[in-house]
């Protein structure tokens, strides 16, 4: 073949790959959208505003592995998360379950690498638990638009997920360090609370509350003590219960708005009081109540261990508005919290961060848990991406 | 005759019989008393008692208060006392002893049980799954109430009159009643109130508490393809950054019935109905059109028989 000719065909082949270009430049979004779009038919529209509350590009810089103290592990939103320490004691890694997928990652939190441990996708996953052995998860997701609540085993050899899915209609779960889950079930009149063995795929009941719009607080295991209390409304009176082998336990505390979370030896409980959101400590041996120094919401609080020695904290020093907690439940309104720790013997709140000015960002602290080596973990409900801050770095 | 004017005498006098009944002894409010306020107090809440005197028999009389056989010596002489009750199902007594000028002296007492009588309120009025409060009673609405003496479920041999302002649940006392099923009323909520009572007819406790009723509310959420609804609500304003995105209105306390079959269920974009939405009623995915501008997004959702059954909210897209 001439030269010539070569020539021409390489010559034909860039004009029409510049043409390509240009039209995908100027010609590139579909024309016809689906039919489930609701064309917005901006066309027709008069108002000349300027977009408005445009919001700034707060991409976050992933840094497991950093020198901060207040480090962001993840930059999806997550539906739950674990804490797995190895044998020794140490922190062996972070498991998260990535909300919306329900596949499960592992964060080494020495060299900061993330690996996908389960891909086996569960659509419309909302939120899970994970054992402390990294083992077993309890997942809960949407099919058809009904919930669904799945147990899953991770596979040493496999990213693929085991799964059973569990036929009650879950309400309340959480996964105990003797490595099981507690779950809560709505019966006619009632919420029985259950213990499942993921391994044996058994599950026993182990008490039943006379009213079905229960909230749980649940111990670390079956066997430690349970609390319950009517699902917080500030408009509807709420009850502080203990959850006994002979029934109910009615506690010296009640209000509206109420919602509250305990161990053995204290009850931390919010309510209205008045036009002002409160917060107490009660002292259940002494049975007295003391004062609570910070404003909070008490589902963002966790006791450090059974001792209940102190409690760490998303809060503010003051300033909860009215109308808590409804407003943040349907998260309406935002806390802009500090980490706090409030010493149940001395009474003493320390600051032990302040994200605002560690991070540059505002976070709203929920499902905060204690780890093994000075670490706390929570999730940020603003973005639902998980946190850990390390009470050893200053 | 003068027989017939002795028999109606007497038949008149046999009719009269159920309303002379009705001046027996008990049920006159007695000259003198110890009132308490509250009647029935629960575990640790501060009773006033009172003493009553409408006959002026205590005209004179030096008054000593004993609680739980103690003395009260600050409240001497006093008509009033205030203490705290105790441990719920503990015994308590409240005495008052009138030691009049003629040396004679009058007791006067009553026991208290202080008791946990909790009215749980349970709406059934819808609201998100990831929502972890309790819904409120709409207009209309179902609603469960359930009562928990000393947090145990009332027992089946017990007398419960329910009432929902004046009107009594299920038309009278139930045994064993301690749930009742009834709608919500009409304005802005009402008063409900439970009273226990034995078989033989004597108090329990009884308790009042308000029942609101709200109108359901909307509010909107932003809706990832990959990782699901978000838990934020869109503010007032929404600011569409790329080509599309999926709102969702989360109606709270609606009625579970018409949210799952709502009559009308419409969205609106710049006052044009948006068509029929493929899916879920409840989702919009809104896709941009030309390069920056403003629209009115609107959803209503409502119930064309219970028509205080609905609500409609709108937010702002900017783009």
């Amino acid at each position: 073949m001439k030269r010539s000719v070569f020539i021409i065909i390489g010559v034909v082949l860039i004009v029409l790959l510049i043409g390509i270009w240009v039209y995908v430049l100027f010609f590139g979004s579909p024309e016809n959208a689906p039919d489930n779009f609701a064309d917005l038919n901006f066309g027709d529209t008069t108002d000349t505003n300027l977009p408005i509350n445009q919001p700034t590009n707060t991409e976050p810089v992933v840094d497991v592995g950093g020198a901060e103290a207040l480090r962001q592990l993840t930059t999806k939103p997550i539906a739950g998360y674990q804490e797995v320490v190895s044998g020794g004691g140490l922190i062996a890694e972070v498991l998260y379950i990535e909300a919306g997928t329900g596949h499960i990652f592992a964060i080494d939190t020495e060299s900061g690498e993330e690996e996908r441990v389960s891909a086996t996708t569960i659509p419309f996953t909302q939120s899970g638990v994970i054992t402390p052995t990294g083992n077993h998860v309890f997942i809960q997701a949407l099919n058809n638009g009904s919930r669904e609540f799945l147990i899953g085993t991770l596979s040493s050899t496999s990213d693929t997920l085991e799964i059973t899915k569990l036929a009650e209609e879950v309400v309340d779960y959480k996964a105990t360090t003797d490595n099981t889950f507690l779950y809560a079930v709505q019966g006619n009149n009632s919420v029985i609370g259950k213990e499942y063995d993921p391994v044996r795929h058994t599950s026993e009941t182990l008490f039943t509350i006379p009213f079905r719009e229960a909230a749980i607080s649940w111990g670390e295991t079956a066997d430690d003590t349970h609390y319950t209390h009517p699902k917080a409304s500030n408009r509807l009176e709420g009850f502080g219960y203990k959850i006994t082998s002979r029934g109910l336990e009615r506690l010296p505390i009640d209000g509206y708005g109420f919602s509250m979370i305990g161990t053995d030896d204290f009850v931390l409980f919010g309510r209205q009081a008045g036009q002002v959101y409160e917060n107490g400590l009660y002292d259940i041996e002494n049975e007295e109540f003391l004062p609570f120094l910070i404003e909070t919401i008490p589902e963002k609080c966790v006791f450090t261990s059974v001792a209940s020695t102190s409690i760490i904290c998303g809060g503010v020093s003051s300033g909860i508005g009215i109308n808590m907690p409804d407003v943040w439940y349907r998260g309406e309104t935002e806390f802009v919290d500090n980490i706090w720790e409030i010493d149940t013997e001395s009474l003493t709140a320390t600051v032990l961060a302040n994200p605002v000015l560690q991070s540059g960002r505002e976070l709203d602290v929920t499902t905060i848990t204690i780890g093994n080596e000075n670490t706390i973990y929570f999730i940020n409900k603003n973005d639902q991406t998980l946190w850990l801050l390390d009470t050893s770095i200053e | 005759m003068r027989a017939v004017y002795a028999s109606i005498i007497v038949i008149l006098s046999l009719v009269a019989s159920p309303v002379l009944a009705q001046f027996d002894a008990g049920s006159i409010a007695p000259q003198l008393e110890i009132e308490l306020k509250p009647p029935y107090p629960k575990p640790g809440e501060e009773v006033v008692a009172t003493l009553n005197d409408y006959s002026g028999g205590a005209y004179g009389a030096s008054i000593t208060w004993v609680f739980n056989g103690r003395t009260v010596t600050e409240a001497t002489n006093q008509r009033q006392v205030t203490f705290v009750a105790g441990k719920s199902g503990v015994t308590e007594s409240i005495s008052v002893v009138l030691s009049k000028p003629n040396g004679t002296s009058e007791t006067l007492r009553k026991e208290i049980v202080p008791t946990y009588l909790d009215i749980i309120v349970e709406p059934q009025t819808r609201v998100p799954d990831f929502y972890q409060g309790r819904a409120l009673p709409s207009v209309g609405s179902v609603v469960n109430a359930t009562v928990l003496i000393d947090g145990a479920l009332g027992a089946s041999n017990l007398m419960y009159t329910w009432r929902v302002d004046r009107e009594v649940v299920n038309g009278g006392p139930l045994r064993g009643g301690s749930q009742v099923t009834f709608v919500a009323p009409r304005g802005s909520g009402g008063v409900l109130s439970l009273q226990v009572n034995r078989l033989d007819g004597t108090t329990v406790a009884n308790r009042a508490v308000l029942l609101p009723t709200v109108s359901p509310e909307i509010h909107f959420y932003e809706v990832s393809t990959l990782f699901g609804q978000s838990h934020k609500t869109v503010a007032d304003s929404f600011a569409l950054i790329g080509n599309s995105a999926t709102i969702k209105a989360e109606p709270y306390y609606l009625d579970t019935r018409v949210y799952n079959n709502p009559t009308i269920s419409e969205w609106q974009v710049g006052g044009q109905d948006a068509g029929q939405v493929n899916g879920s009623p409840y989702e919009v995915t809104v896709q941009r059109v030309g390069l920056t501008g403003a629209s009115n997004l609107r959803f209503h959702v409502r119930d064309t028989k219970q028509v205080l059954q609905g609500a409609d909210a709108s937010m702002q897209i900017n783009f």
